[in-house]
């Protein structure tokens, strides 16, 4: 099964999950769950009948021609992007958006100096601009809390 | 009302108003010229930040922003080959044989140019609809306006790139996404799986960034050098020719006054995307041309068709924005969503309540394209252009650290963050899929005022609403448009078959 198939198919899932969820609620509240959310799984259905049987024009396949990143390009690249929040869970937003950046900088052929001044660069606008200039409360960061220096 | 609107213009020239028109203008040129980010993330970057801003101060610098995105992207477009945004696409086709032939300082002056005075007309055209449209709009009541709201989504979803019915299952999926949280009429709890993050429903800003700007973030990671590769370019007599450039765009008036009108008529029409306005404004200008053979190799013609259009749509766009809270395109949803956050409500009751408001964003679009420009002319754009050789493993690590505090401070909520990544998710598998993801938020932000809307409507006239003639006429488009495909392959409709 082709992989646009089955994102289609979790969508539906979750269209039919909220679908069931709808029938406890009372009938106002339900009516545009039930409208919208029939007429979605609807169209999924019809798409994905589509995708099985029906040729799909070049125009709408997902592939497009030329050079495209290989699996592991994407999954190393979708790793380093989930991969920031345990780092920010961790050391909070300051800190560790700073290592995160130097690490990404460091790992991907960067010098030392550019890689500490450009995620210093980071991390003081983080600091900077939102903590200090905009007051915004920054999450500290698990380590730090335990530590009792977030604060 | 003629002294309230005036009033508006002139209010942005207060220096507490005009530093976040002034800081607007520098981001969006600094987001116009980074390859892969356009307005639209710069809009989604932004809308935490303008969060607890006084309205107009936080609009002048979302529209300020927003409307100089496309006059930066037009200088790596002509230098590079690389379009800041998507719109800028359609100046590379002319400008970068330019920049090859030597013509680099020509092309840049008509590149600038036409999207300054684009810009202006685009603006002057709005101011003068608002007027007129003001009595149009206020037959819309909340009939009307669920029928609107429901038009535009299918209008949006038909037209969609490649599939109507993927569109519209992004429709679908904006407005299911919609009725997550509490329901204004039984006060229930809809879809909070026990969370109590879920009961205020999903926040538009976690939701913007996921979807647009961390796949493109994801698309640095992955492809790692996206930007310029040393492309030669000369400096010598640079002014000399931007000034030779900025002349041909008025040698070139006609062309100039039709492609900025299209650009505002594609504005206007909610859902055409106003993307495609400077692609539709160069298959005009070619068309019309007396040596169309020149197209693509360099024709001053095909810098100026598209570059007039790129900026005139941003006045179109704001109109039926501002008048029914219906965004012409994904840059003004994203725009309608900084409305939200600032506390006010774009629709019907706007442009009374808010007539002021409404002029004095026409004079920051007119002011932002003029700053623009003199930000970029000539000296900056030497140094400017430089962010477009940083390569992608530099540029990703920064715009995602932008999306991830960006998603947090908007309501100083880890679970944010989560759901910025969990969409992220989602709108890279839609991007790879070709999934229409500028409908989805469209589906998002209608869906709840189309819910209001049909319970206001349904208290009031009961199902007797469908029969408004308004009401009723937008429901018939509505269905034409849906069925349109099937309709324009019946026997009688088939030029062929005559």
């Amino acid at each position: 099964m082709k992989p646009r198939t089955i994102f289609l198919m979790v969508v539906s899932a979750a269209v039919v999950l909220l679908l069931g969820l709808s029938f406890k609620y009372q009938f106002r509240a339900a009516l545009f769950p039930w409208i919208f959310g029939s007429l979605t799984l609807f169209l999924c259905l019809l798409q994905i009948y589509r995708e099985m049987t029906v040729k799909i024009p070049v125009e709408e396949k997902e592939d497009i021609p030329g050079e495209r990143p290989s699996f592991k390009a994407h999954a190393e690249g979708i790793a380093w992007i989930l991969g920031s929040l345990p780092v920010i869970y961790i050391l909070g937003f300051s800190i560790g958006l700073t290592a995160y950046c130097f690490l990404y900088f460091k790992l991907h052929g960067e010098k030392w100096l550019r890689s500490t001044w450009l995620s210093l660069m980071v991390g003081g606008f983080v600091y900077g601009g939102f903590q200090v200039a905009l007051r915004v409360q920054l999450y500290p960061g698990l380590l730090f809390s335990i530590l009792d220096w977030g604060s | 009302m003629f002294g309230e609107m005036i009033q508006g213009l002139f209010s942005i020239f207060q220096p507490d108003l005009f530093f976040p028109i002034l800081l607007g203008v520098a981001f969006g040129q600094v987001i116009g010229i980074l390859p892969g980010i356009g307005g639209l993330a710069a809009l989604a970057i932004l809308l935490p930040i303008v969060y607890g801003m006084e309205p107009l101060k936080g609009l002048t610098l979302l529209v300020a922003t927003h409307a100089s995105c496309n006059t930066g992207g037009q200088i790596t477009a002509i230098l590079l080959n690389i379009p800041g945004n998507t719109a800028n696409a359609a100046t590379m086709f002319d400008g970068f044989p330019m920049t090859q032939q030597g013509k680099a300082g020509r092309a840049l002056g008509a590149g600038l140019c036409a999207p300054l005075f684009g810009g202006i007309l685009g603006a002057l055209v709005l101011l003068a609809l608002i007027p007129v449209v003001r009595p149009i709009v206020l037959a819309f009541g909340s009939p009307e306006t669920f029928f609107l709201a429901l038009f535009a989504i299918s209008y949006v979803g038909v037209l969609s790139q490649g599939s109507m019915i993927k569109g519209l299952i992004c429709g679908g999926m904006g407005i299911m996404l919609a009725l997550f949280g509490f329901n204004s009429i039984t006060g229930e709890a809809r879809y909070s799986f026990g969370s109590v993050y879920l009961l205020d429903g999903v926040r538009l800003v976690p939701l913007v960034l996921g979807l647009f700007a961390i796949p493109e973030t994801a698309d640095m990671f992955t492809m790692g050098d996206l930007t310029a590769k040393g492309v030669p370019i000369s400096m010598t007599n640079m002014r000399k020719d931007i000034l030779e450039g900025a002349k041909d765009v008025f040698r070139h008036w006609w062309l100039f006054l039709r492609c900025s009108a299209i650009g505002v008529w594609v504005g206007i029409l909610p859902g055409a995307g106003s993307e495609t306005a400077p692609f539709l404004a160069y298959a005009h200008a070619k068309q019309t041309s007396k040596h169309p053979e020149k197209f693509g190799q360099g024709s001053i013609e095909g810098v100026i068709g598209p570059g007039c259009a790129i900026n005139s749509k941003e006045g179109g766009d704001l109109l039926p924005t501002l008048a029914f809270g219906i965004p012409g395109s994904a840059a003004m949803a994203v725009l309608l969503g900084g409305f939200i956050v600032l506390g006010l409500e774009p629709g019907p009751l706007f442009l009374k309540q808010h007539l002021g408001l409404a002029t004095s964003l026409v004079s920051t679009i007119v002011v932002s394209n003029i700053l623009a420009v003199l930000m970029l002319l000539p000296l900056l754009s030497r140094h400017l252009v430089k962010i477009a050789y940083l390569p992608g493993h530099i540029l990703g690590p920064m715009v995602l650290a932008f999306c991830l505090i960006g998603a947090y401070a908007t309501d100083c909520n880890m679970l944010d963050v989560i759901w910025m990544l969990a969409f992220g998710v989602l709108g890279y598998v839609m991007k790879e899929f070709k999934y229409n993801r500028p409908t989805l938020v469209l589906g998002f932000i209608m869906g709840e005022m189309m819910e209001k809307s049909f319970n206001i409507s349904y208290d009031a006239y009961g199902l007797g609403f469908v029969l408004k003639p308004i009401a009723l006429t937008l429901f018939i488009l509505t269905i034409l448009g849906l069925s349109w495909d099937w309709i324009k392959k019946l026997p009688f409709l088939r030029r062929d078959k005559t």
